[in-house]
This record gives structure tokens, C-alpha cells and sequence, in this order.
């Protein structure tokens, strides 16, 4: 009897022990060497990795790897100017051919000097990115001199500056990547995969080998540490081309669930936060020392409506949809963080059409285009909503229903959702697109060979020839005639999809802690401004 | 005694392997993995990288192919790779297996810890306020949904008292708040069912006997009463551990720990096969450890098993 007493006893004790213990290796793990003046960022999730074009877009990734990378030039969406990045200068020499000057003062992270070679490295590394950036396959770059390099375009691409060049490219080091690159390739086709695709896999899904350590840039802030599931840590780059930050180090940590991440700002454990929900900025907007920093957001909401379904091929069906939705009651549902905008581009960018017809909420109007087209009161639509949209959609819903038009909602999860829509799987579906930041976004979305072209089975030729003419024009003030009509015929004409709003970019930060926060100069380059902060508090 | 455990041990074997071909068959009816790390991704090239990527993830094969390279891998212990962060999946468990257990042990020792104390001494007084009070407390923190307790203490620990962080994993005090919340459901089913077990204990007779013999009513508690009633709180022990490694989901994902459950959600979210394989390995093998370790705990707490 005692030995099992004494058994129980020494279990018990070896599991408080082990606990104990394992909570003070908890506790010991927490060396960050505090520096002169760090700051919290809290993200919502971890970034995967640190590649500066990663196309699994996540906010943190960035948030991170664009401190570390740089552009060759910085697009201002507001003015729709350059602005000069790791390219002091650049000119146009034809319609297919970029010069760009590069600064001579630039060294990577690890010290190497920055050259054109990794410029033309960056571009020319596999098949993907000369075709990505639309350059000439059989010359698409040329290095005249070590800080001088020339770029070719296989067309005249009206986007290649705003688009290619400063969204899309991110210098990478040559001596750091291009042996690794190199020795995918090769291991990738010993493994069996064809010679064509080895450039992609290596590109695209063994990223994560090298972009989770060993990352170096030339950004105001370098690489220091990355513990999975805990931090990322960045510090000044002290011999930063632009001057050293007055932040020392940037502190990135997240966690997943908003009201967490939300009290971690109001309680000072995070500086800076990146994703606020909409339900709370309001209250955010009241709590000392905390400011939400709105910033236009360059992307837009809509409702697709698939011509190939019958019911919806008559355009005054489809304008008789767009004048029965409230949108100003839709926008309700986001108090204070959505713009309305009446066609496919956001209201803030320099390319928005205001002159097209805004469908403004009438429903008298829309049973009289619904009577003189002739609808079948018996006819059923479905909208298709991804799982955080409901709300929408059953506004939506009970708009049409009240002009007559009877409205099934289908919820679908996340992942299959943008599948099935792509895939003309829908007749109505909630849509959106974010950080669009040249019109050329149109080309994507309503020409009649492109994916959501085919989702929404929008087929209009002269459409189709203005957006190609609008890509292949470097013209701007050209451009601009060219998308201003597209706008018109899509949205008064054909009434293509409802146009609803863009969201906002809301961030929010510690006043008592941060200052130098300027609204954001560069809105779809998060936190470009951080270079320029500096730290307050304690 | 050896042939039980390997008889257990071949049970357990035949459960995991049951629990790891459903999770196989479930997540690949769920979607397609290649069209999430490409999702909103519209260029037409797209299309021709995903056909390469599947290929390059080995997920172009029939699925007996997929199904019979998968169990080769898991007989070598080798999961292969993520498909999203292409890291071993065993480095990445490796990971995230130290905040779970830190978590769900710890949340266990505190739950019985008070819950065995405070078991018994509600027995003994029963009918009393405090075991009245207990009742509520009890049902409160079994009725109670995890998620909302943590949020409410994260407002009042983290915010308006500001004693303990909100989230993180680099200060034990840190685990303070999930441990607690993660602990509450077990302590409150805990008390109550010791309770009920010593009840049934104290009315026995060979208690009534061991009183007329003379003994007082401390030795009569923990001598007789005690031992008599850990057997069937000792057979909950297995089924405890699976629930609060479940409660760990929720709780990992409120408070910030990159641990297994948070791993495992993510994972699924993302159609992460190998990794949602070997994580739901890992957490049935697990269970089947720690149901295993409370049939051998038997013998030692009623010696008539041991005899059989």
C-alpha cells in the first residue's frame, strides 16, 4: 500500500518538476537583447516566408520582406508619380526599352557592393519572371556598366513602370541565390520533373528553403532572427543609402485571433498592429493613446453577374440588379472604412472614371427595366458568398427581393470559393480585389479571354480591344482616354457586375510610443514609413 | 502483464492506423492544395505552374499510389515535407510539440490538483454550501465555452488588471491565462466526478468496518476511502488528456502558441497534407500512449488486477 502511495507521490512530483522546468526553459528562451529603441509589430499570422514577391499574398510577408527588399523605383498611388528607389534615374529610350541608372552608394546586407548584375539576375533568373514582367524572351536585359542597365519589353506594356517594375520587382542578391537557383534546377530534373518547369518549382515552391534564412537585402532594416511560431527580428541597417532608420529594431510577432491582437495594443504589448476588424475601429478610435490610421484602399467589391446564365444575358436584367442594390446600406456594415465606387477601379486612383453611371439605389427603376425586359418572376438566382460575407449577402438578397427577383445564398468555403466563380460556377458571387494599382487590373478581369472574363461570361469585343490598346499604350495621358471609355461601356453600357466600394487599410498604433507616422506615403507598400519613425516612449 | 501490453500496443497500432487513413481519404476529398498556394492568382501561367507544382508534390499519382507511399513514409517515421513551407513536417512538429505539452500538462496537473482535493472535500461535506457552491462553479466552468472565458480574461488580466501578457509563448507567465482557461472544463467535471466516486466509496461497508474497527475518520479518508476512489478517476485520465489536447486547438489559437493545435488548423486551412497527416498521428498516438500508461497504473492501485 505504501509503495503505491509512494509510486502516485513520485509521478506527480516528476510532473510538476518536468512542468517547472519546462516553464523556465520557456522563460529563459525570451533572450532578445533589448535593444536602444525596438518596437512591436503584431501581425495575424506568420509569414510563410520572406519571399519579396511572393504570390500567395499575405499582408505579414510583406509587412516584413519589404523592409529588407527593395524596388528599383517607388510608385505614389496617390499622385501617381516615381519615385526614385534602388534606380536613381530611368528614361524610356522606345516604346520596348527602359534604361535605369542605378545608385552607386548601395551595398547588400553582407556588404557586397549592389549591381546592375543583380538587377539582371532578379529579372532574367528563369522563364517565369521574363514572362511575369512581359520582357523580350530572346533579349530581355542588358548591363552596360556595372550600375547602368537597359530592359527590354516584348511589347510596349503601358503598366511596365507602375506594375513591373515598382509593385512586382524586388532586387534580390545574385551572389547570394544564384548558385542555390542554379543547383535546384539540377537537383529538380534529377528528380524527374520536366526541364521546362524546373524554372517555376525552384522560383515558386522551393522558395521557402531560402527565404526563411540567411536573407539578405539592401532595405532600411536587415534580417536578424526568425524564431518559428515566436518573432521575426529586423535591425537598422546602419549603412542604409537613404540615411539609418531611428528605430534599432522591429520586433514582428502575431497571433490569430483579432481580439487578442487588439488587446495587445491597448495593454502596450504591441506598438503597431496590421489588420484591425472593422467592428472595432470605432471603439479604437476612442482609446488614449491609440490612433487607427486609415489609408485609401486601391481595390474595390463587387457582385458578379454570369451572362452565360440566361436569365442575367439581358443587360437591363443585369442594370436592373445594380439599381435594386443598397449600397449605401451595404456600406453601413463598415462604418467609416469603405469608399463607394461606381466602377472596376478604386476612387482614389488616378485612372477612375467619376463621369460613369453610379446605379444609385432606386428599386422603382429596377422593377421598370426588370417589366421591359420581360422577367420571369418565377426565375431563381443563387449568390455565391465565401463564409465572411454573409452579412452582404443577405442584404443583397432581400434588396432583389424586393423588385421581384427571388435570391437562393450558397456559402462556400474559402479555398473552393474563388475556384468555382474563376470557373463560371456561379451566377452571382461576392468578389473583391486589393492593391490594384494600374487599370491594366481591367484587362484581367473583363477581357473576354481572361479568367474572370470567363466567370462572368463577359464577352464585348470593343471592351476586349480597348483594354488590349490600353496595355500596349505607354502614353499615359493616352491611357487614360482609353480606360475612360472602357469604364463607360462596362459599367453604363453593359452593367458587367455591380460595383460596390473599396475598403480602407487600417492600422493602428501607440501614440505614447511612436511618432513620425506620417499618413501612409506609399499605400500599398505596408509600412514603407517605418524607416522614417521613430520611438518615444518606453 | 507483457502480453497485455502488447496487445494493447497492437490495439493502439490498429486505432492509429484507422484514425490516419480516414484523415488521409477526408483531406484529399477536401480540395486541392496546389489551388490554395495559388489562390486569386489570375495569370494564365498560373494554370501550366500548378500542373508542375502537382506534379512536383507527387499529387498527379492514383491515390493508392499517393496511400501506399504515404504509410512507406510514416513506417520510416519520415512524414516528408510541407507542402506550403516546404520544411520537413518533423522539424515542424518538432516545433510546435514543446508549447502544446507545456500547455496541456501543465493545464492537467493544475485541474487535478484542485480538482482532487476539492472533490473529496466536497464529499465529505456534502450538502453543505461549499459543496452547493461548488456545483455551480462546476457547471459554469464545464458549460462555459473556452473561447469566451479566455477573451474574458485576456480583457481582465492582460488589459485592465495588465498582470499577465494577452498572448506569446516567451515568459512562463505567459502561459498563466491559457493554462487556467484550458484547465477550467477539466477541474470542473473533475471535482464533480471524484466527488461522486467518494460518495459511493464512504457508503461502502468495508468503510463502516474500518470506522467500528476504530480508526479515525483522517486515516478511514485517506487510507481507505482514497485509494479506493482514485481506480475510476485514474481510468479518466486517458480520456482527460484527449480532451484538453482538443481544448489546446481553441486555446493556441486565442492566445497566440504556435503549438500543434494551431499548427493543425493552419494546416488543414491551407490543405496541408503531410503536416495534417502527421499532426493527427502524433495526437492519436497520444492518446493511445496515455490510455496505455493508465491500464499499467491499474495493478499498482488495486492489487486484485494484478492478480488476474
Amino acid at each position: 500500500m505504501l509503495t503505491s502511495k509512494k509510486y502516485f507521490l513520485i509521478v506527480l512530483v516528476g510532473v510538476v518538476v518536468i512542468a517547472l522546468l519546462s516553464a523556465c526553459g520557456a522563460s529563459s528562451e525570451a533572450a532578445d537583447g533589448a535593444a536602444a529603441s525596438s518596437i512591436t509589430v503584431g501581425l495575424g499570422t506568420e509569414p510563410p516566408n520572406l519571399d519579396p514577391r511572393n504570390y500567395n499574398y499575405t499582408a505579414g510577408t510583406f509587412a516584413v520582406a519589404w523592409q529588407i527588399f527593395e524596388p528599383l523605383v517607388y510608385h505614389d498611388t496617390r499622385t501617381d508619380e516615381l519615385i526614385p528607389g534602388l534606380a536613381e534615374s530611368w528614361e524610356q529610350i522606345d516604346p520596348t526599352t527602359y534604361e535605369f541608372k542605378l545608385r552607386q552608394d548601395v551595398t547588400w546586407h553582407d556588404g557586397e557592393p549592389f549591381t546592375a548584375e543583380d538587377v539582371a539576375w532578379t529579372l532574367t533568373r528563369g522563364p517565369r519572371p521574363i514572362q511575369e514582367f512581359g520582357l523580350n524572351p530572346d533579349k530581355p536585359v542588358e548591363v552596360l556598366d556595372d550600375h547602368t542597365i537597359r530592359v527590354y519589353t516584348a511589347d510596349p506594356l503601358g503598366y511596365f513602370m507602375v506594375q513591373s517594375i515598382a509593385l512586382n520587382l524586388r532586387i534580390m542578391p545574385k551572389h547570394i541565390l544564384g548558385d542555390w537557383y542554379a543547383d535546384c534546377q539540377t537537383t529538380m530534373t534529377e528528380q524527374g520533373l520536366a526541364a521546362e518547369s524546373t524554372g517555376e518549382v525552384c522560383t515558386e515552391v522551393e522558395k521557402n528553403r531560402v527565404w526563411t534564412e540567411n536573407i539578405v537585402g539592401t532595405g532600411p532594416f536587415k534580417f536578424k532572427s526568425w524564431e518559428p511560431g515566436v518573432n521575426i527580428v529586423l535591425a537598422a541597417n546602419q549603412d542604409y543609402w537613404g540615411g539609418a532608420p531611428k528605430i534599432d529594431e522591429v520586433v514582428f510577432k502575431w497571433v490569430e485571433e483579432e481580439a487578442t491582437r487588439i488587446i495587445n495594443l491597448e495593454s502596450g504589448e504591441y506598438d503597431l498592429i496590421l489588420g484591425v476588424p472593422d467592428t472595432d475601429i470605432e471603439r479604437l478610435e476612442t482609446v488614449d493613446n491609440i490612433t487607427v490610421l486609415k489609408s485609401p484602399g486601391y481595390g474595390y467589391d463587387m457582385i458578379t453577374l454570369n451572362e452565360a446564365v440566361p436569365a442575367l444575358a439581358d443587360p437591363r436584367v443585369r442594370q436592373a440588379i445594380a439599381y435594386a442594390v443598397d449600397k449605401q446600406s451595404l456600406m453601413k456594415l463598415f462604418p467609416g472604412v469603405v469608399t463607394r465606387t461606381c466602377g472596376p477601379l478604386s476612387t482614389h486612383s488616378s485612372f477612375y472614371n467619376s463621369d460613369v453611371n453610379c446605379y444609385d439605389y432606386n428599386p422603382d427603376q429596377a422593377k421598370a427595366l426588370l417589366a421591359e425586359a420581360g422577367w420571369d418572376a418565377n426565375t431563381t438566382l443563387t449568390l455565391k458568398t465565401p463564409p465572411n460575407q454573409q452579412n452582404e449577402a443577405q442584404l443583397i438578397q432581400r434588396n432583389l427581393q424586393d423588385v421581384g427577383i427571388k435570391v437562393d445564398l450558397l456559402t462556400v468555403e474559402a479555398g473552393a470559393y474563388y475556384q468555382e466563380v474563376r470557373d463560371g460556377q456561379s451566377e452571382l458571387a461576392l468578389y473583391g480585389f486589393s492593391n490594384i494599382v494600374d487599370p491594366d487590373h481591367m484587362y484581367w478581369v473583363f477581357h473576354k479571354d481572361w479568367i474572370l472574363g470567363t466567370a462572368s461570361a463577359y464577352q464585348n469585343d470593343t471592351v476586349s480591344s480597348l483594354l488590349e490598346e490600353g496595355q500596349t499604350t505607354t502614353d499615359q495621358d493616352q491611357r487614360r482616354q482609353i480606360y475612360n471609355e472602357a469604364q463607360q461601356i462596362i459599367v453604363d453600357d453593359d452593367a458587367a457586375a455591380v460595383f460596390l466600394y473599396s475598403h480602407d487599410d487600417v492600422r493602428a498604433y501607440r501614440t505614447d510610443r511612436l511618432t513620425g507616422i506620417e499618413e501612409m506615403p506609399l499605400p500599398t507598400d505596408v509600412f514603407y514609413w517605418l524607416r522614417s519613425a521613430e520611438v518615444t516612449g518606453s | 502483464m507483457l502480453r497485455i501490453i502488447i496487445w494493447r500496443l497492437l490495439q493502439g497500432l490498429i486505432t492509429m492506423w484507422l484514425v490516419v487513413t480516414v484523415v488521409f481519404v477526408v483531406m484529399r476529398l477536401s480540395g486541392d492544395p496546389v489551388e490554395m498556394l495559388y489562390a486569386g492568382d489570375p495569370r494564365p501561367e498560373a494554370e501550366r505552374e500548378k500542373a508542375a507544382l502537382r506534379q512536383a508534390l507527387g499529387l498527379t499519382e492514383p491515390l493508392p499510389v499517393q496511400y501506399a507511399s504515404f504509410l512507406t513514409q510514416v513506417a520510416r517515421l519520415d512524414f516528408g515535407q510541407s507542402f506550403v513551407t516546404r520544411r520537413p513536417v518533423m522539424q515542424m512538429i518538432a516545433q510546435t510539440l514543446p508549447y502544446t505539452l507545456r500547455l496541456t500538462v501543465s493545464a492537467f496537473i493544475v485541474a487535478y490538483l484542485v480538482a482532487l482535493p476539492l472533490g473529496i472535500i466536497v464529499a465529505l461535506r456534502r450538502n453543505s454550501w461549499l459543496d452547493y457552491s461548488s456545483l455551480v462553479l462546476a457547471m459554469g466552468g464545464v458549460s462555459i465555452p473556452p473561447f469566451w472565458v479566455g477573451l474574458m480574461f485576456i480583457l481582465l488580466f492582460a488589459l485592465k488588471l495588465d498582470w499577465l501578457p494577452a498572448s506569446g509563448v516567451e515568459s512562463a507567465s505567459a502561459y498563466v491565462l491559457p493554462v487556467i482557461v484550458l484547465a477550467i472544463p477539466r477541474m470542473s467535471f473533475m471535482t464533480r466526478y471524484v466527488r461522486g466516486a467518494m460518495l459511493e466509496v464512504l457508503s461502502a461497508d468495508y468503510l463502516r468496518t474500518a470506522r467500528a474497527k476504530g480508526l479515525p475518520e483522517g486515516a478511514v479518508v485517506t487510507g481507505h476511502a482514497l485509494r479506493n476512489t482514485l481506480i475510476p478517476i485514474v481510468t479518466l485520465v486517458g480520456l482527460q488528456l484527449g480532451y484538453l489536447v482538443g481544448g489546446s486547438v481553441i486555446i493556441e489559437q486565442v492566445f497566440g502558441i504556435p503549438g500543434l493545435g494551431h499548427l493543425l488548423v493552419q494546416s488543414i486551412f491551407n490543405r496541408d497534407f503531410p503536416v495534417v497527416q502527421a499532426a493527427v498521428l502524433i495526437l492519436s498516438l497520444s492518446i493511445v500512449l496515455a490510455n496505455l500508461l493508465t491500464d499499467l497504473t491499474y495493478p499498482y492501485l488495486d492489487p486484485r488486477i494484478r492478480h488476474e
